[in-house]
């Protein structure tokens, strides 16, 4: 749905519903596809070259070589394989698909959108994708096959499912490197964009109002200071690799090439493409079915799970009876609150 | 301009209609489609959808003789009624939702979909190849065999070689013929993995005799045990410990080995105690891996209150010590804390007995009373009977108590007292007791002398009772009060205090450990209370000294 809003994205002005629903589920889309790209889209690359950083799956699947020998190794490998496929068609795609709208907004044929702010963070993600498979190739940093985390300084040696005893050398640098980059990484994808989508998608679909001019300011002021941490990551990170290849780099050098590029404008864009638009904010879908069920359903979902965090990160329960009980008390609660109302109603 | 049919499809506010077919006022029948709202004619003969237009009124400016009208005032051409102008904060609910497929590919999902999968499909084969070719189709050029073949004996080497399989037969038929296609031993795991040891002992572990100064902890072995078996193995990698046993720098070498793959792999023994700072804290939980090897000494509470007074001093704080807690370990590691502390007081030189209340520390003056450490509780405390014994014993060698540091009856009976007992009863036909064999009606070959009483006495840790708070009444007293030695008691199961009373008059115990009467002006008094619920015993508590006023 991503790249299909890419490649075919209707006409920004068109109030046709059918326009209206390919926008609409389209922005969800490269939303979710955002909140998915976890590390696995680090792996694309090596998946292309047969790199071993990338044939994760180890101990970790159902069938494995030791376990099941040919049969089970054939198996493990499709399905790895289809996996990874799926998420190289998913990061290929929309990389790509974002340069073609990219580049018709160029040519002044599209409007830059909403679709133009994610064609920018998917390029951003490929510099980081091609950043970080590059160093690994290159043995400049180490992280675990598992997390993606860096792999702290040290000797290690261990046995592969093959019976082959493997060793690795992590040196200081290769630990800072690693920490470097899945810092900002993690930093950019976790703590940047993350919550940029999560505002944008509130603010976009009505969940958070803005009307006045004040809070229109505010949400400026929110979005471009998101908008200059993603350069100032980005600007270390080039610093990283000019300093790794040994180029010469400089912070006021940074700093001035910054300010030319934020006196192009590209922010504004990215600014004006975040705020509410009155068809999003304001147009929506019946859902077909029954609307009370939805409603219970999905707060029973994001609420269960909100309590369960909250709960556990406070009372850190260590028995079952200690996890499941401040749930039943929750539930007769909400059930007391319910009935409680009704019933002194009834009495008077 | 845009078509009726764009128009129809086109947002109106509040004109959404239910789902389904209508009969228009018209007579045309109307159908939705999935996507938009469209006007089909269904009652067309041939099917086309021609439009069909309805003759509109003709306004003539004439009269029906010919008369060309003139306006009048009041017929004013009528104003154009004012379209309402769309409120743009208007909630819009579209009631049909368009297809799956339509979200998915747009106008173009005919082919757009399909080629979406085909590319999957291809990327993922491509993919799959180039690893499968580059790893797997030709993994070890020496071996003999095909691929599959190879393969298997990975399986049959795991299943048969491995010395952490639980069908560990290297000379099992099958694991023999794939050795030999592989020209390796049979064997291969345990040979390799001997070497592996040696190999990493040389390298990272430096072994101190054994004697890290960590064991593992029962929670320990149980997440061990867990996470071995997620993984096919079994605990025997680590030599089948038990909680208590030594966690040796070999334990740490295997262990940091085996967690390199979950982000682990560079972990101290600190980062394995309870709530230590491993990348693996997750799968560990609040209990840790191991836990601080007993010295047979603890922390008090008066040893820590003089600590953080003492570190007060100096503008420091318990960190130093890692914020141990009463009843914590008390480490050879902290012992070196200590006496690296208190050097410019003039210690430096202190041994755990030393830091005991009582002991001949250097920092005595400030240690107090109460002292830095107590014996840690081994679950034994000596007898009456066991003392009398002992006393008697060592009288047959000419020998006297101190070589038990004339312990008191329910003392804590430690490692080092089960040691001399043994030693000393080498002689006896003994020197291989337990502490089991020296309680009651115990197995010791030493029973002849031992009696009824017993040596020691077992208590049950998580039952026994205690006491706190031990002090006497009145804190000043004069020569004339009666004295009464007081305390707080607590039982886990709520049984009734069954504790006893002794009192030292100047030192020494009063005789039957009744309350001493006759007292002086100077005299120093204090009190021990040995805690029971006439089941468990438990230790015994002394009091601070008053002095006679």
């Amino acid at each position: 749905m991503g790249i299909r809003l890419f490649l075919f994205l209707p006409d920004a002005e068109s109030k046709d519903k059918k326009d209206m629903a390919l926008r609409r589920s389209g922005f969800f889309a490269l939303g979710a596809a955002v909140i998915f790209s976890d590390f696995m889209i680090f792996l694309v690359p090596g998946f292309f070259t047969g790199s071993a950083h990338t044939w994760w799956y180890m101990y970790f699947m159902n069938w494995s070589v030791v376990s099941h020998g040919f049969n089970g190794l054939v198996a493990t490998h499709i399905i790895t394989s289809f996996i990874m496929g799926i998420f190289s068609f998913m990061i290929i795609g929309l990389g790509l698909a974002g340069i073609y709208h990219l580049i018709l907004t160029f040519r002044k044929k599209r409007s830059f959108g909403v679709p133009g702010i994610f064609a920018v963070y998917f390029l951003l993600m490929w510099v980081m994708i091609l950043v970080r498979f590059i160093t690994i190739e290159l043995e400049l940093t180490a992280f675990t096959t598992m997390t993606g985390a860096p792999t702290s300084e040290g000797d290690y040696s261990w046995y592969d499912n093959n019976g082959y005893l493997n060793q690795q050398i992590v040196t200081a640098e290769m630990e800072s490197l690693s920490v470097v980059i899945y810092g900002l990484t993690s930093g950019f994808t976790d703590n940047l964009i993350y919550p940029c989508v999560a505002l944008m998608h509130a603010v976009k679909f009505g969940l958070i109002r803005i009307q006045t001019d004040a809070e229109k300011k505010v949400f400026r002021v929110l979005a471009l200071a998101l908008l200059v941490a993603i350069a100032a990551v980005f600007t270390e990170i080039l610093q990283e690799l000019l300093q790794i290849i040994g180029f010469f780099n400089n912070d006021i050098i940074f700093a001035v090439i910054c300010g030319l590029v934020l006196t192009t404008g590209w922010e504004k864009k990215l600014i004006d493409a975040l705020e509410p638009e009155a068809e999003t904010v304001n147009v929506s879908w019946k859902y077909p079915q029954n609307e009370n069920l939805l409603f219970w359903v999905v707060n029973a979902i994001i609420g269960t799970a909100f309590f369960l965090q909250v709960f556990i990160g406070v009372f850190n329960p260590e028995t079952y009876v200690a996890l499941v009980l401040p749930f039943i008390i929750l539930i007769t609660a909400i059930i007391a609150a319910n009935m409680l109302p009704r019933r002194l109603r009834n009495a008077n | 301009m845009p078509t009726d049919e764009e128009n129809d499809s086109t947002i109106k506010p509040k004109r959404s209609r239910p789902v389904g077919r209508k009969k228009a006022g018209d007579g045309v029948e109307r159908k939705r489609t999935n996507v938009g709202r469209r006007r089909v004619r269904t009652d067309d003969e041939n099917g086309s959808a021609a439009r069909r237009k309805r003759p509109r009124p003709v306004r003539r400016n004439t009269t029906e003789d010919g008369e060309v009208r003139k306006r009048t005032n009041s017929g004013r051409r009528r104003p154009t009624r004012r379209r309402k102008k769309r409120n743009e904060n208007e909630l819009v609910v579209i009631e049909e939702l368009p297809s799956i497929r339509f979200i998915i590919g747009g106008e173009q999902s005919k082919w757009f979909i399909p080629a979406c999968i085909i590319s999957i499909l291809l990327i993922s084969l491509y993919g799959g190849m180039v690893s499968w070719n580059l790893q797997y189709a030709d993994p070890d050029p020496s071996f003999d065999g095909t691929s599959r073949e190879y393969h298997d004996c990975i399986a049959v080497n795991f299943k048969y070689g491995s010395r952490n399989s639980s069908d560990h037969e290297p000379y099992h038929p099958d694991n023999v013929k794939c050795a030999e296609k592989q020209g390796i031993d049979p064997n291969w795991s345990e040979l390799e993995y001997q070497e592996w040891i040696t190999s990493l002992l040389s390298d990272l572990a430096v072994d101190d005799g054994n004697h890290s100064g960590y064991v593992w902890t029962e929670a320990g072995i149980a997440t061990m045990t867990y996470l071995v078996s997620t993984m096919n193995a079994n605990m025997s990698v680590y030599y089948n410990p038990g909680a208590g046993d030594e966690f040796n720098a070999t334990h740490l070498a295997l262990w940091n080995s085996a967690t390199i793959a979950f982000g682990g792999g560079n972990d101290s023994y600190e980062d394995l105690l309870p709530n230590g700072g491993t990348a693996m804290a997750m799968y560990i939980g609040s209990g840790g891996i191991v836990g601080h090897k007993p010295t047979g000494f603890i922390w008090t509470a008066v040893g820590l209150a003089t600590m953080e007074y003492l570190f007060a001093l100096n503008n420091a704080n318990m960190s130093l010590y890692g914020y141990p807690s009463e009843g914590d370990v008390f480490t050879d590691a902290h012992l070196g804390i200590w006496n690296a502390a208190t050097v410019g007081f003039g210690g430096g030189n202190d041994s755990f007995e030393s830091l005991l209340p009582g002991g001949d520390s250097a920092m005595a003056m400030y240690i107090g009373a109460g002292g830095i450490v107590a014996v840690a509780p081994t679950g034994y405390v000596w007898t009456e009977e066991g003392l009398f014994t002992m006393e008697y014993l060592f009288a047959l060698n000419n020998a006297n108590m101190s070589l038990y540091g004339y312990p008191s009856e329910g003392d804590v009976f430690t490692e080092e007292h089960l040691g001399i007992w043994n030693a000393a009863t080498v002689g006896f036909g003994g020197g291989n007791d337990s502490m089991e064999d020296l309680v009651p009606g115990g197995g010791s070959a030493l029973a002849l002398y031992i009696g009824a009483g017993g040596i020691v006495l077992w208590s049950n840790l998580t039952e026994m009772p205690t006491v706190a708070n031990v002090s006497i009444s009145p804190s000043a007293p004069a020569a004339s009060d009666q004295l009464t030695c007081t305390y707080d008691y607590h039982d886990p199961q709520g049984d009734v205090d069954a504790s006893t009373v002794r009192w030292y008059l100047n030192g020494a115990r009063t005789l039957d450990d009744a309350v001493p009467s006759e007292l002086s002006t100077g005299d120093e008094v204090s009190c021990s209370v040995l805690s029971s619920d006439g089941t468990n015993p438990g230790f015994r508590v002394h009091s601070e000294p008053v002095i006679i006023a």
